[in-house]
This record gives C-alpha cells, structure tokens and sequence, in this order.
C-alpha cells in the first residue's frame, strides 16, 4: 500500500545535491537576458519616456514597452492591472496605461546580450513622471480623497464589500452578560520563497510561445499569457520547473507576461535564443504582492455560562493598487472573522480597499489568519472576562455536524472541530497547570535569556479554527489528471499525467502514491509528467489546501477511466478524468446568505512561551499543532507542512515587520525584513495528527497545508497574555513592542 | 539586478613583507581581506571598490593559537572564528564570544583579525549603491551629511565586533606590522569613537596577532541579539573580573560594544565596584553608570531607544554571571 507510506520524496536527492534545476538554472550560455524596470513610482503620472539613449547602449537587443503589448492588462481575477506603464498602447485594455500606481509597477522590459547590458540599458531610460497624492494606507483610502482608480465609476477606493447579516443583533447583544471588543491592527507578511522569481521564455519547436517558470497554476499563467498577447491558449506553453517555495506568492503574475512577449518579438526578428530573466531579492520583495495588512473591529457577546449570542466585526483589508487575488482573500477573511463557532447572531462588513501600497494577495491561509487571529483574540479575551478555561469555552461553542454555518446553511459534512479541539487539549496537558520550566526539545533556546531566570514569565494559549479546502464562493472547481497504462496480460507501466503544481510541499510524491494506490500497482511503476500544458490538463492551482484533495479525486477518476480501457483491451490504456466537487456559490449580498465552500479543514494549536520582561525578547518552547488531515497520505510530509506552517507562523506574529511608507517598501530585504532562522524556531513542535475521514476527500483525505498558520498567531498572543497579563492588538512582537506594552501596561 | 563584485586584483602573499610590500606599494588602493566575508558584500554594494585584494591566508605565522612560555594565550590574526570558538586554549569567554558571531557558515571563513578590525556599519551606508545614491551619500561615503545626525559633523556608524570588547576586557595587546617595522598595542587603544576613522592603524599595516595575558578570574560576554542564528550584535557587554572569596571585587574590566563606533570601557562602573560584593543594589548602580552616558543612535535595526534600554539590562546580566 503506498498510501499512508512516508515514502522518501523521489526529488529528494536532486534538491538535496543540487543536480534539480530550477528556473534560474535553465539559461543556455547563448541565452539573452532581460531586465524588467519598475517605474519606482508610488502614484504618478507619466509625462514621457525616451528609450533611445538605452537602446544605444551596447548589447541591448530591443526594448519591449506598453506599445508592444497587443493587451495590456492582467489580472487573476480582474483585469486591473497594467503590463506596463506608459503613454502608447494599443487601445485595447481597459485599464488607462499612464499612471503607476505602485512603486513596482513595470514601465518596461530591456533585453540584451548580458546582465550588466541588460541593468546598463534599464539605468539608461528616460522619465518624466508628474507626482500624484499617494493614497499611502487604509485610512487615507477610506477618505476617497484621492482615488487609486478613478476609472472604476464606484467613485470610491473601497471597491469590493461582502456582508452577514444573521439573526437579531439587539437581541444577541441583550443575552450577552459579557461582552469583548477590540481593533485589531494586522501586519503585511511576505512570503521570502528561497528562490526569488527567475524565468526563461522562448518560442518551441511548434511555435508555441513557451515560458519556464516558477508558478502554482500553470494553466492560468497560461490564460493571462494569452490573454496580454493576445493569442490563443494553445500557442502558449507553460512550463514549471523545479519551484522553490511559493506560499501564494506565485499565484500571480511576475515575470511570465514579459518574458512570453520578448519570446515572440525575438521570434519575430528571427532570433531564436532563449530569453532570460531573476529578480534579485530587493526586487522580488518590492515586486510581488503580499499577505494584506488590516483593520479589524469587532466585538463579541456571551452569555455568563460562556454561550455565544452575537459577534460583529468590520474589517478592512489593504489591497493595495491592484485587486490581484483580494476579493476572495476578503471572502475567507470574512468567514474567519466570524470564527469556527456557532453563532446565532452576526452583523460583518468587509472591504477590500484600493491604495497605492504594495498590493496584498495571497499567502497561506488567505485571509484565515487575519480573521482566525481576530476570532480567536476576541475568543481568549471572552474566555479571561468569564473567567472560564479558553478549552471548555470553545467546547462549549464549537461547530460540529449538522451546525448552521455564519452563511445560514448547513456545515459541509466532516465537521470534526470537536475532536480536534480535545485531541489538541489532552497532548498539550491543557488541564494540567503549566510546567515551570520549558519541556526540553530539539532545539537550543535563545542565547540571551537572563543568568537568573527571575525576568522570565511562561505562559500558555490556545486557539482553534477551520480552513476552506478548495476554491470558494462559486469559482470555477475542478482538477484533470490523465493516467496511462501500458503492458500487455498486465500493467508494467503506469503514467500519470498532471499539472498540480510542486512547490517544495510534496505534491508529487502524493500524486504518485495516489495513482500506485488507485491503478492497484508499486509506487515505483508509476512515472509522473508533470506542469506541462501542453501534456496536462487543467488541474488548477497548488493553494487553498486543495492539491491533495482535488488531485486525489482526479487520479481516482483517472484511474477508474483507464481501468475501463484496460479491460476493453486498450494498450495503452488511457484515462482522463476532470473532477468537479459540490458547487459553491456567492454570498447573498445583502444577509451573506449561502454556500461558501464544499468542505473544510479543523485545527487546533496550544503554545508554550517564554517571555524575557526585561528584553521583550520571546521564546516559542513548545507547540502542540493539531490537525485532522482526514488521512496521511504521506506523514512525513504532513509534519514538514506542520513545522512549516509553524514557523511562517513564528515570524507573523514575531519578527516579520515590513516597514512600508508613502507606498514603498524600506527594509526589501532579509537583513532587515527578519523571518525566523534556525535559532528562532520553536523548541518543539509536536504534531497530533488526526485521520478522521472526509466523507468526499479521496482516501478521506482533508487538505491541512494553509492550517498551521490560521491559529499560530492567536495562540502566541494568548500565551504571551498569559505569561504577562498584556493583551497585544497588534503584531509583530518586536522586543520593543512588547517592551512598549509591557510598560503601559504597567509603568515604572 | 543582482549584485556582483567589482573587477580588482585577488593576491595571496605567503610571506608578511610581501603582504606589506604590497600594501604599501598600492597607493592605499589595496585593502587585507581576512575571510572577507564583511569586504565582499561592501564591494558589492560599492561601499568600497579597491583596485587589489590581499589575502593574508597562505601566510602561515599568522595562523593558529599557542600558550607562550609565559601562559599568554597568543592567536594568530588569520585563525578562523570558528576555530577560536572551538579552542580548548583559550579563555572560555573567548571561545563563548567567537560562537556568537554572525553564522556557522561565516564562522568558518571569517578570522578572528577580520573581527576585530571589522568595519563601522549603520542602516544607510550598509546599503546597495543605488539606494545610497537616492538618499544622497553620508559622510562615511564621501557626502557631507551624517543622516543619523544631520546637524552633526560626526560619523555614527557602529562597531560591531563581538570579540573587541572581550579582548579589551582581559587587557589583550595586539601585534600589528608595517613597512616602518612592528609595534604592539593594547587592544584598547587601537579604537576610535569615530563611524569614519575607527581605528588606529594605517592602510598599510597588519594585524598579526592578539595576546591575551594568563587570565584567572571570571569573565563573561552577554550578546543582545534579535535573531538566533545569525546576527551583529544589538549591544554586546564583556566583563572580566578578579573577586575574592567573599566575592568582593578586586578588579574589574568592563566593556560595552555596538552602542558607539568604538567598543567603551566603562570606567566609572569599574571604579565603583572595586571593593564591592555584587548584589543586586551594587549591580543596579553598576549597570546606571555604565549605561548613561551611553547614546546609541538609530542606525541598526532595532530602534535606539530600545538599545539605550537594553544597555543597562546586558550590563546587569553581564555582572550577574560573574556573580553566578
């Protein structure tokens, strides 16, 4: 049986020696190199732009601008975004070419002979920019002073909003003996993936414009190539080589446009060479879009015996100048906020507001942890001010099967939240006082802790939550995979074809377990080809926690197909198969009335801190991430999500402090943007991993990658509460930041 | 854009006079590479571009570590941190400091002479030469403003080693040579509160060697660092003391790094625990004393008030070892 097998990954090796090529790797010696320049321009207009002095410079081949662009707009979920910035165009985009709205929007492509060419080339364009008012953050946008897109005719900043509106407010907040609020403060994140953005383009050998890249859907890179070029689908090619890390960092767009359109115009002048293009850490950090800043308000009502009788919440997340994928990021903030509870009554407003910041987009958990970190802050401060235990209030509350979810319908079967919240109780010893020393773990604890340990405060938190698996509110669902069989009296060879995308989590090891396991075969009979349109279906995006899941039940189906064939003597035997899970819809616009999504994931985390009073400095000592996975395909794998997850988490909610003002990035780089290194993790991390089957997951398997992440930063911050008595609203706890609370909370 | 260094002249001399030679033959455009891990990336941000690099690694002398006839403990200036951190001959706070420095991998290739003559830094020179140039170059880079302290006529860049203020504690003396023959200097003397001018040793000399004299009391360095893994120190406090049995000072050397351009002896703290046991009163006055006239700047990556806090706390803790 290969399911359920930790199974050493069958790309380990090559990563490991560093024979795996990734795409910074690919270039030939001949290949041409292009250098994308940022227009540097939070918000402005552009007056002109002179290219002959950096055409003149030598080795420079040509310079692509966005008079070369056929289509000049992009988007994933709305076309808003230019390719470029400037005052030619076609006339064919709807969205006006001459302004930049963000400091990374790209004003042009210079391709040469070299690198240095290339820079020397991009340093040599000429422009005029007229300043515009930079909308620099919510509260600017919120005033509609100044409109980041006036073209949108709302007349406002504030362009996307969702609604809840459950039961009867006056009466929830009437049975409430005690009542919690709070505005809460939320940081951007950014995802720093080990290889920053690198690509290669170059027209195949049936014409297709094709580009290597690192992505997480192959299939959409490929739909918004076609779309600024203006061709069709299938005379573009995406390819994915090895990837390294993408988080929802490479859900959208960055190099693969410009080097798809550098492709065909070196094509066209008959230069065959490859083109190819990195971004250097600065770059990729000012380029691509991050996990959204926030506000968020809300209360929280109880009754005395810790029922929950009403929640509002008003949240405010930063999209930044261009929509990339924020109107769903909004969606599964809008659920979270309202936490993995039953509540009766429920009043939530929920924005997405355009500003000329960095725009925010996906990154693991999507909108989960801004408002899992609100729902679960509210929960602990109710649980402090009924002076109950945070477990048994959550007991208490919890959704289970056959809840009515926030959305007025039925939870999707599965719901297991219960038993999560108990399994994550008993291994972290909830019930029992806390230890006064750390448990001991595989990793050393900072080495400026206090000689006398009379400054340091240890503490506890608890937080638990639930993560959509799968595309939500009626987005299109659905995952191909094609499975070959070949032999003769029997199967000797098993291909699967398929283009869920590896980006360092392991999906194609699950995939060739999945289809060793449905085909009835040895995992090593199967051979995968993998993140090739022009070889794959459409099997969507390696994100929402859903690869395994919408991948299992494609192979299963593919499967199934290819066994039909086999019998009816096919050879080989083929089967294809194009899973499409339960519908979703869109949330009624007034009540919020509807059914978000076809099944969820459950997870529960309890942390151990200890908190240096005098330093500020915090240390993580223990974690217990508990998480129903439904069934482990691969456990190994499962853990490296969960201590992965974990320490993304540990650096939101402690170091990672991306300074951004007046719409630019200062600290673009690892020096100064601080996540967390070996020495910063947590001590320990004790994965509790649950397999209660998903009545629709393939094996029941349930998704759990984004899961980790959701209740971390909540949890750190109850601990921290209770090591210290100070709530903090706002992260990262910085030293100084805890040392500022510490000290208003109690001054010297 | 990434990074790449500039075009120079990469030369291994394997004698010292050649390595002086060198050095003073060039003009003032070579510069000594000890593992060059510090000079490597300011080249690459332009911070530096000289025309010759001189490594001082095939120079066997200046490598090694020895107890003297006399019980000094003597380092060769090219000696890797990573193996003075993992050295049985030297004093434990030695060898605790060296672990603490910045990373293994740069352990390995950065040297113990590199360390100590480790450049100033500061958040505005420290930065890709594009960056410099849009925010106009500061004094340290031949501009004429410090943007620390604009109205100042001073550099405020930081010293950042982690093994000065160790070896200014046990009274270590540094051996340095040039074309006008060797001289030997108490490490102490050879810094300079100023983010420019931070040491007393011209372009032409070497480093050689550190002595540290037979040390028999207690000694400690306490490191305020933001990250476990890898980091400069934020503040860096080096105590070496000699106390009796009841635990009284008998004498003191007290040391505070990273909050100034050159490593600071604290002196009236020193002065005013000879002759006292350390409790918590005593200590509490220590730490005042050692930390008032401390004005660390805005120039790293946390912010200054939070260094001027935290300078009395590493003092504390620092004294609270020597207790301990």
């Amino acid at each position: 049986m290969s399911i359920g097998d930790p199974m050493i990954r069958p790309d380990a090796r090559a990563k490991v020696t560093g024979e795996a090529r990734y795409p910074d790797d690919l270039a030939p010696a001949d290949a041409l190199h292009a250098q994308v320049v940022f227009s540097n321009q939070p918000h402005a207009r552009m007056v002109s732009m002179d290219t002959t002095a950096a055409a003149a410079v030598p080795g420079v081949v040509m310079i692509l601008t966005s008079a070369d662009v056929p289509v000049n707009e992009y988007g994933l979920t709305m076309f808003d975004q230019p390719v470029f910035i400037g005052l030619e165009t076609t006339g064919r985009s709807r969205v006006p070419a001459d302004v930049s709205r963000w400091e990374a929007d790209h004003i042009a492509l210079v391709v040469a002979e070299s690198p240095e060419a290339a820079t020397a080339g991009a340093e040599a364009i000429e422009v005029e920019w007229e300043p515009l008012p930079v909308v620099a953050d919510i509260e600017a946008a919120l005033t509609d002073e100044v409109l980041v897109h006036p073209e949108h005719e709302s007349g406002s900043n504030s362009y996307y909003g969702l609604r809840i509106r459950k039961g009867d407010m006056a009466h929830g907040w009437e049975q409430a003996d005690v009542v919690v609020e709070g505005t809460y403060h939320l940081p951007h994140q950014e995802h720093a993936y080990l290889q920053p953005e690198a690509g290669m383009a170059y027209v195949d050998e049936q014409g297709r414009v094709t580009v290597e890249v690192p992505g997480q859907w192959a299939h959409e890179d490929q739909e918004q190539i076609a779309h600024a070029l203006d061709l069709p689908p299938e005379r573009v090619r995406v390819i994915y080589p090895e990837i390294g890390g993408a988080f929802g960092g490479r859900e959208d767009m960055s190099l693969q446009i410009v080097l798809a359109l550098a492709a065909r115009a070196l094509h066209e002048r008959g230069d065959s060479r490859p083109v190819t293009s990195r971004w250097s850490r600065e770059e990729s950090i000012v380029g691509h879009h991050k996990r959204h800043r926030g506000i968020i308000t809300a209360r929280l009502g109880a009754t005395r015996e810790g029922k929950i009788t009403a929640v509002e919440a008003r949240v405010h997340l930063d999209a930044g100048a261009y929509n990339y994928t924020s109107n769903k990021v909004l969606g599964n903030c809008h659920l979270a906020v309202a936490g993995a509870y039953e509540v009766p009554n429920a009043h939530i407003d929920s924005h997405a507001v355009y500003t000329n910041s960095t725009p925010g987009g996906a990154f693991r958990g999507f909108g989960g942890p801004q408002g899992g970190f609100v729902a679960e802050t509210q929960m602990n401060k109710l649980a402090e001010a009924l002076g109950m235990d945070p477990v048994e209030l959550r007991r208490r509350n919890a959704l289970r099967e056959g809840s009515i979810g926030i959305t007025q319908t039925p939870m999707p079967p599965g719901v297991t939240l219960p038993e999560v919240i108990e399994a994550c109780s008993e291994a972290a010893g909830m019930d029992q006082p806390l230890a006064p020393e750390a448990p001991d773990g595989p990793f050393t604890p900072f080495p400026t802790l206090p000689p006398e340990p009379i400054a340091v405060k240890r503490g506890r938190g608890f937080a638990a939550a639930f993560k959509n698996v799968g595309f939500s509110y009626g987005f299109p669902e659905r995952c191909e995979a094609e499975i070959r069989l070949h032999g003769d009296d029997r199967i000797e060879r098993v291909e699967l074809f398929h283009a869920g995308a590896e980006v360092g989590q392991g999906a194609h090891t699950v995939d060739l377990q999945m289809a060793a396991d449905a085909v009835g075969v040895p995992v090593e009979m199967v051979e995968g080809h993998f993140s090739d349109t022009a070889t794959s279906g459409d099997s969507g995006s390696a994100s929402a926690s859903r690869l395994t899941w919408m991948s299992g039940n494609s192979i299963l189906g593919a499967a199934e197909e290819a066994h039909k064939a086999w019998l009816e003597g096919d050879r080989p035997a083929v089967g294809h198969f194009r899973f499409v899970p339960p519908p979703t819809t869109t949330l009624d616009p007034e009540t919020g009335e509807g059914v978000p999504n076809f099944t969820y994931g459950y997870v529960a985390q309890a942390v151990e801190v200890s908190v240096d009073i005098e330093t500020g400095h915090i240390t993580v000592d223990r974690v217990v991430s508990t998480h129903d996975v439904g069934r482990a395909i691969n456990r190994a794998l499962v853990e490296g999500q969960i201590q992965g997850g974990v320490v993304q988490g540990q650096g939101y909610v402690l170091s990672e402090n991306l300074v951004v003002e007046n719409g630019h990035i200062l600290n673009p780089r690892l020096s100064g943007y601080l996540i967390p290194g070996i020495g910063d993790i947590p001590g320990r991390v004790d994965s509790v991993v649950l397999e209660l089957a998903d009545p629709l997951g393939p094996w029941g398997a349930r998704g759990m990658a984004e899961m980790p992440m959701i209740t971390y930063a909540p949890a750190v911050i109850a601990a921290v509460h209770d090591a210290t008595g100070v709530w903090f609203d706002e992260f990262p706890l910085t030293p100084s930041r805890v040392l500022a609370g510490l000290e208003e909370a109690a001054p010297h | 854009m990434t990074l790449r260094l500039p075009l120079f002249e990469y030369r291994t001399p394997t004698s010292l006079a050649e390595a002086v030679a060198i050095l003073s033959d060039s003009d003032g455009g070579a510069v000594i590479a000890g593992g060059g891990t510090d000079l490597f990336p300011k080249m690459k941000r332009r911070q530096t571009t000289p025309t010759t690099v001189v490594s001082l690694s095939a120079i066997p002398e200046l490598s090694g570590i020895e107890i003297d006839s006399e019980g000094n403990c003597r380092l060769g200036a090219s000696t890797p941190v990573a193996a003075v951190a993992a050295s049985e001959l030297v004093p434990a706070v030695v060898a605790a400091a060296a672990a603490e420095i910045a990373s293994p991998q740069i352990r390995n290739t950065a040297t113990l002479g590199g360390n100590l003559c480790l450049d100033t830094r500061c958040n505005y020179i420290d930065m890709p030469e594009l960056w410099r140039e849009a925010s106009g170059h500061c004094l340290k880079d031949g501009g004429d403003t410090c943007w620390v302290a604009p109205r100042g006529d001073r550099c405020w860049a930081i010293s950042s080693t982690d093994l000065a203020p160790v070896v200014i504690a046990l009274n270590g003396t540094l051996r340095l040579v040039g074309p006008r023959g060797e001289r030997e200097t108490p490490a102490e003397a050879l810094y300079r509160n100023d983010g420019i001018d931070y040491h007393d040793r011209s372009d032409d000399e070497i480093l050689t060697q550190v002595m540290l004299p037979p040390f028999g009391g207690r000694a400690t360095y306490r490191k305020l660092r933001r990250r476990g893994s890898i980091d400069f120190p934020l503040v860096g406090v080096a105590a070496a003391a000699h106390l009796d049995d009841r635990g009284t000072v008998g004498s003191i050397r007290l040391v505070v790094g990273a909050v100034a351009s050159a490593p600071l002896r604290a002196t009236a703290a020193e002065e005013f625990l000879v002759g006292r046991q350390l409790t918590d009163e005593v200590i509490e006055e220590a730490a005042r004393l050692a930390s008032h006239h401390v004005r660390p700047q805005d120039n790293t990556d946390t912010g200054s008030r939070y260094r001027k806090w935290m300078t009395p706390v590493f003092v504390t803790r620092a004294l609270q070892d020597l207790r301990a």
